[in-house]
């Protein structure tokens, strides 16, 4: 213990906690969109993003504290402790600097999302736990190779490109290796494991080639070995996230959900319990509207995975809570409730729709619904524009049968590339 | 003298620094990474804007080689060595500032005063780590908008000023000045303290 309160005192690094966890804030307080979510899968996944600052620091400050470790000389190899007791013992300073800012990722997490990680939130957790580990024993093993004050800020700043710079490349495959996840799992559809066993893997095989490049014969054989360990596990990686593009791949979330109300029932999963009432009152009028202008009203208004079919008389809704900055406005919910028509009147004629907002359709139950006929104009082409104004002369059972045709045709889905 | 600076400094490791420097600059200067910013949203910043930290680093490894016995018993001024090292690094840098710009020549020469001075207290690391800190700080806080919405900088963020401003040239001189007088020592960590 003594030995530990000495090296800590001596350390450098309790010098970056505190810009370290400021940068954090700044990042986390970046991807939060809405008011708090009570998602316990966003929480993790949002203390998750800060592992790209984590990891770094960690591996640059366990870099230096293997420096300061080879000062003692021969003690190192005369030891009678495992090695890894010793890496425990000399990088404490480092792991206790990562403990403390994986703790300030959580709290912060935390605080955008007003409730602790959950479920598959775990996952994400673990993802923060183990990732940083896995870049602090690269560093360490670096840091007693190569001169410490050269190694720390390499290993930093090669850290952070191999985390953060594949975003910004065409290269679909890469992105995925780092470790760094774009794109969080919704309420309706969680991050398939893959998702993070992935990256685990590519930096166990970076620490093993790290292992070998800097051990007691670097040259020749053990050089080849780690080069030959590294391309093995990269090309593994690519292997294993070919079919991914540039999204991750998600499964439907299976959640019980909440159900309120008759006619139409509103379900939604539980984080959205509180808004359930809400949204089964305003969805009233729009749908009365509708159903006056021949589109027959649902059953149920379900928030549901788009790669789930929703059943006959049930429209799928794709609502969001409010973003951070105040309520979207009404005309939000009207289109909302106007993409699900379409959703569902496509599903009732046996379609599974794309749900690709922005169709010629949503536009008409739009206008129906009684949206700002300004912003719809806005969000359409021209031409569409036109054609919209001449259908909205022809009689109502006309229009509607129109808008069914229009809905089960899907004209409006594109190609997305994958 | 020029033995040890060679052996045990290795300042000679200066001048392919300052190469590699050029040719980030040159190749991939452009490409852009994103910052967070503390007026919203994540903003771009040229990697050449972060391409003098190399320079720090290299500098930094050449002050941390040193024999501290003798070179604290020695008759010969090891120190004045170093600084005129440091003061070649620098008219080196600035002689590059013609290739890949002058506002980051001039940052390089900030950011090795700031990590000398801080390496005073402190250790090489967390020297090179505040000129990166200092570099993000700029970008992530210094950054404003001026009333007709074009970008311009807070006044302490010296690394983004324009090449052409007398007042970072001056703050920087002023800070290189003020590092080659007080620091090229013991860093802060090193040896037994003297109470």
């Amino acid at each position: 213990m003594n030995l530990t309160w000495a090296n800590l005192r001596s350390s450098a690094a309790p010098w970056i906690v505190l810009p370290a966890v400021f940068y954090i804030s700044l990042y986390l307080g970046d991807i939060t969109y809405s008011v708090p979510s009570h998602y316990g899968v966003e929480s993790g996944e949002t203390a998750a993003f800060a592992m790209a600052v984590i990891a770094p620091a960690a591996a640059a400050a366990t870099a230096w504290e293997a420096g300061r470790y080879r000062l003692i000389g021969p003690v190192r190899s005369t030891s009678t402790r495992s090695p890894l007791v010793r890496f425990l013992r000399a990088a404490a300073p480092a792991l206790l600097l990562y403990l403390v800012l994986a703790v300030a990722a959580l709290v912060l997490a935390r605080h955008a999302t007003g409730v602790w990680p959950g479920g598959a939130g775990w996952f994400a957790v673990a993802h923060l736990v183990v990732l940083p580990l896995g870049w602090a024993v690269i560093g360490w093993f670096v840091g007693g190779a190569v001169p410490r004050s050269v190694a720390a800020p390499v290993v930093a700043i090669g850290c952070w490109g191999w985390l953060a710079m594949p975003h910004a490349m065409s290269n679909p495959s890469l992105r995925h290796l780092g470790g760094f996840i774009d794109g969080g799992s919704s309420v309706t559809d969680i991050r398939d494991a893959a998702v993070y066993l992935v990256p685990w893997g590519v930096v166990a095989g970076l620490a093993a080639a790290a292992w070998l490049m800097t051990g007691a014969n670097r040259r020749g054989l053990k050089s080849t070995l780690a080069a030959a360990v590294a391309a093995a596990t990269l090309t593994a990686g690519c292997l294993a996230v070919t079919d991914w593009g540039y999204r991750v791949p998600t499964h439907p979330r299976v959640v019980a959900m909440s159900c309120t109300g008759q006619d139409p029932r509103v379900c939604v999963p539980p984080e959205y319990q509180p808004y359930a009432e809400q949204l089964r009152k305003e969805a009233g009028e729009p749908l009365n509207r509708l159903k006056a202008a021949g589109v027959p009203a649902p059953q149920e208004l379900r928030i549901s995975s788009p790669e789930t079919p929703p059943r006959a008389g049930t429209w799928p809704l794709q609502w969001s809570l409010p973003a951070l900055d105040g309520p979207s406005g009404q005309d939000q919910y009207k289109t909302d409730l106007a993409e699900a028509a379409v959703a569902g009147t496509a599903a009732n004629a046996g379609v599974r729709d794309c749900r690709q907002p922005g169709s010629v359709a949503a536009a008409w139950a739009t206008l129906v619904i009684g949206a700002d006929a300004r912003s719809v104009q806005q969000a359409v082409s021209p031409a569409d524009w036109s054609a919209l104004q001449q259908i909205r002369r022809l009689p109502a059972e006309e229009q509607a049968e129109w808008f069914e045709r229009k809905a089960a045709s899907q004209e409006h889905c594109v190609e997305v590339a994958p | 003298m020029i033995a040890y600076a060679m052996t045990v400094r290795r300042w000679w490791v200066v001048a392919p620094t300052l190469a590699l420097i050029v040719f980030v600059c040159l190749a991939v200067g452009a490409s852009e990474v994103p910052v967070p910013s503390l007026v919203g949203g994540m903003t771009g910043a040229r990697l050449d804007y972060f391409a003098p930290i190399l320079a720090v680093i290299a500098v930094m490894y050449c002050m941390d080689r040193r024999l501290p016995e003798p070179e604290r018993t020695a008759v010969v001024p090891v120190r004045r060595l170093d600084r005129a090292a440091i003061a070649i690094t620098s008219a080196f840098a600035l002689g590059s500032g013609a290739l890949i710009g002058m506002d980051i020549a001039r940052n390089l020469v900030l950011l090795v005063s700031l990590a000398l001075l801080v390496r005073r207290v402190a250790n090489e690391a967390t020297a090179a780590a505040t000129g990166m800190a200092l570099l993000v700080a700029s970008l992530v806080a210094g950054r404003a908008y001026q009333p007709g919405g074009s970008t311009t900088h807070t006044w302490w963020a010296l690394p983004l000023y324009s090449a052409g401003s007398v007042t970072a040239w001056l703050a920087t001189l002023c800070l290189f000045a003020l590092a080659l007088f007080v620091s090229c020592g013991d860093s802060g960590f090193s040896g037994p303290r003297r109470s």
